[in-house]
């Protein structure tokens, strides 16, 4: 027969257990969250509106629209010329502001006030700067400021076709986003030890093989941070495209579409493309964790 | 050829003035050491060396070339820094090939400074470790290893054992001692350790508040210490100081100090009698104060002092003994474990006057020390 103190945890490992305690709550509640979300958005994907379950007819729908299969390659290529755009040019911001030179907090809070404006707000500027009739830009480029050379004769139709639509609103959500990415790129480069780019300076390394041997290999986990979720937020990017490129769906749009648009009758569908939205994010957060590996292993040394 | 001159050089951070007109000129292939306390500005102008830190006045040439605005990759100096700077992400082996690399040596020349510069650092086996996975005097070799491979014309070290305890410190420096001997480079050291400085260099330059207080051989700096800076930064424990007068008493010249009359030894007495009437200060080594009884013989230049022991700390072969003079004045001075003494006890010391270090009280410089 055992002890009693065998019976019953002891003091020791129920002291250590405490302070865990406080966060059951918040536990219980995300799981269930996800979970009651998770599961509800699983039913309506394998559902119909008719009450079948389990079906593949629903994913059937999806798959064979048109407005879908854009979507989804408009969606990666925002995903894969949005990400590293916003990781260069965060990058590049970071670099301008990592050493301390006169007046850099004002221009670091420069960088960052992009962040402070809300995107509704960002989008409809540049809805206005990019309108095809008298937007800022298209005045620009026909030479109407002296600052500017004469680039084109006839204004443009920004937001009238699909791709330069869809680069517009891409330029909005980096203009808006690239602080965070800076923000962490720069939290990597400040803790690099500053003798290391001393020590590399002695040993004859120009400002270009300090960059490549001693900065780029030393902030990879800042690069996977930017990546990873900078890459889901351009997943899930809805403002931006919504406003400025409206009739070109990203996958973010065409739920809200097809859930509004056409009068509730798509729900099931609308939680589908959800559902792959989900399952794209997972899958590319696991592409880049990959490709980041890969890039570790080449700018690092092997040994 | 690889001789450093430095002419009165300066630097400034806003309107501060870290390094104040400063002149050292080191020999091609000389061991040579920047001592001083923290806030001399030692590493400031080993930086200045290196390239790392702008030079505000004055020059500098390295190998007989001015180098004030030639940037740091550029002039053939290599630098040991106190953190090591190793790439944590790089294997020793491409720590210590990383400048060649930089350079665009060919592989095969690479290896071959690789081959030698293993061995003679003890290195070897540990090419593909990181960093991280070796001991702290590895990763000072590695450092030291990654310095040597450039060949420079001067090495420059940063407080290199400043991390290391006090075993791995000894042997460090033995091997420091080595490796110059070894490749008669010239090598400018920078520590506020002077038992470092002591132990390896050929000459030492004593630093304090930016400017150089004496640069001489560590044997001269301890014997013939110019300023009371130095008298105080070198030898350890610190000189002691006892204000005074040189005065002729009874048609002898003496030191009438608030310890009492001190004798001066022979041989200085005609140069110090154009002293005579003025105030000094007295600079005693502890190690030149003597029990009494522990001397069978006296000399004409020892002068008797009596004081009471009030602290001893054993340091194995003989104790460091803290005392008080009659007048109050503290002293510190070693004795033999085996000298009759106690805590408490009055004693008779003897202090040499051939011993006897004088400086100005205001201009801090030592009078027979032309």
């Amino acid at each position: 027969m055992k002890s009693g103190q065998e019976q019953f945890p002891s003091a020791a490992r129920l002291k250590s257990i405490l302070p865990l305690w406080p966060l059951l709550p918040a536990a219980f509640y995300l799981i269930t969250f996800l979970f009651v979300v998770l599961s509800y958005l699983l039913y309506l994907s394998f559902s119909t509106a008719s009450g079948a379950f389990p079906t593949l007819a629903t994913a059937g729908n999806v798959f064979a629209m048109n407005e879908f299969r854009q979507a989804f390659v408009s969606t990666l290529l925002f995903v894969i010329v949005g990400t590293p755009l916003e990781l260069v040019a965060g990058l590049a911001l970071a670099m301008l502001i990592y050493k301390p030179f006169f007046l850099r907090s004002i221009v670091r809070t420069l960088f960052i006030i992009p962040l402070a404006v809300p995107g509704l707000v960002t989008a409809t500027l540049l809805f206005i700067i990019f309108d095809s009739n008298g937007g800022f830009m298209n005045h620009i480029l026909m030479g109407k400021y002296w600052f500017f050379p004469h680039v084109i004769r006839h204004a443009v139709d920004w937001r009238g076709a699909q791709w330069s639509a869809l680069s517009v609103a891409m330029i909005g959500k980096i203009w808006r986003d690239v602080p965070i990415s800076m923000l962490i790129l720069l939290g990597g480069i400040n803790a690099i030890d500053p003798e290391l780019f001393d020590a590399a300076k002695t040993m004859g390394a120009g400002l270009r093989q300090r960059f490549r041997y001693v900065i780029l290999p030393l902030i990879i986990p800042a690069i996977s941070s930017v990546l990873l979720l900078r890459s889901i937020e351009m997943w899930k990017e809805f403002i931006f495209p919504y406003i400025l490129a409206g009739r070109y769906h990203l996958l973010g749009t065409l739920i809200e579409f097809l859930y509004m648009e056409w009068g509730g009758k798509y729900e099931h569908e609308a939680a589908f493309v959800a559902l792959v939205l989900v399952g794209c994010i997972v899958v590319s957060v696991a592409v880049f964790m990959f490709l980041v590996d890969i890039v570790r292993r080449m700018v690092s040394d092997v040994r | 050829m690889s001789e450093l001159i430095i002419k009165n050089i300066q630097k400034f951070y806003g309107d501060h003035k870290v390094i104040d007109k400063l002149d050292l000129q080191i020999n091609s292939g000389e061991f040579v050491t920047l001592l001083g306390p923290s806030g001399c500005g030692k590493t400031t102008l080993l930086r200045m060396i290196a390239g790392l830190e702008t030079i505000d006045g004055g020059e500098l040439y390295i190998g007989g070339r001015k180098a004030n605005n030639i940037p740091a990759q550029k002039r053939r100096i290599a630098m040991v820094f106190q953190s090591y700077a190793l790439f944590p992400h790089m294997s020793v082996k491409n720590n210590i090939v990383f400048g060649l690399r930089i350079k665009g040596m060919e592989l095969h020349d690479m290896f071959t400074r690789l081959d030698w510069v293993l061995p003679l650092l003890g290195l070897e086996g540990l090419e593909n470790r990181l960093p991280r996975e070796i001991s702290g005097g590895q990763r000072q070799r590695v450092a030291l290893a990654r310095a040597l491979v450039l060949d420079p014309d001067v090495l420059l070290l940063d407080e290199p054992l400043s991390n290391l305890d006090t075993a791995l410190r000894e042997m460090a420096m033995e091997e420091l001692k080595r490796v110059h001997r070894q490749v008669g480079k010239t090598i400018i050291y920078v520590t506020h350790n002077q038992a470092e400085a002591m132990t390896m260099s050929e000459r030492i330059a004593v630093m304090n508040a930016g400017h150089l207080e004496q640069y001489d051989t560590p044997g001269a700096l301890y014997r013939h210490p110019r300023t009371m800076f130095s008298a105080e930064f070198i030898g350890s424990p610190s000189a002691n100081f006892i204000p005074g007068t040189i005065e002729i008493k009874n048609g002898e010249l003496v030191l009438n100090s608030e310890i009492g009359l001190l004798e001066i030894d022979e041989t200085r007495k005609d140069y110090l009698r154009n002293f005579s009437g003025r105030s000094v200060v007295a600079g005693i080594r502890p190690q030149d104060i003597i029990l009494s009884s522990t001397r069978t013989h006296r000399r004409a230049s020892d002068s008797h002092v009596t004081l009471g022991v009030e602290l001893i700390e054993n340091h194995g072969d003989r104790s460091f003994v803290l005392g008080r003079f009659e007048n109050g004045l503290p002293v510190r001075f070693m004795a033999a474990n085996d000298s009759d003494y106690r805590t408490d006890a009055r004693v008779e010391v003897l202090i040499d006057g051939r011993c006897i270090h004088l400086f100005d009280p205001e201009t801090r410089q030592n009078i027979l020390e032309k």
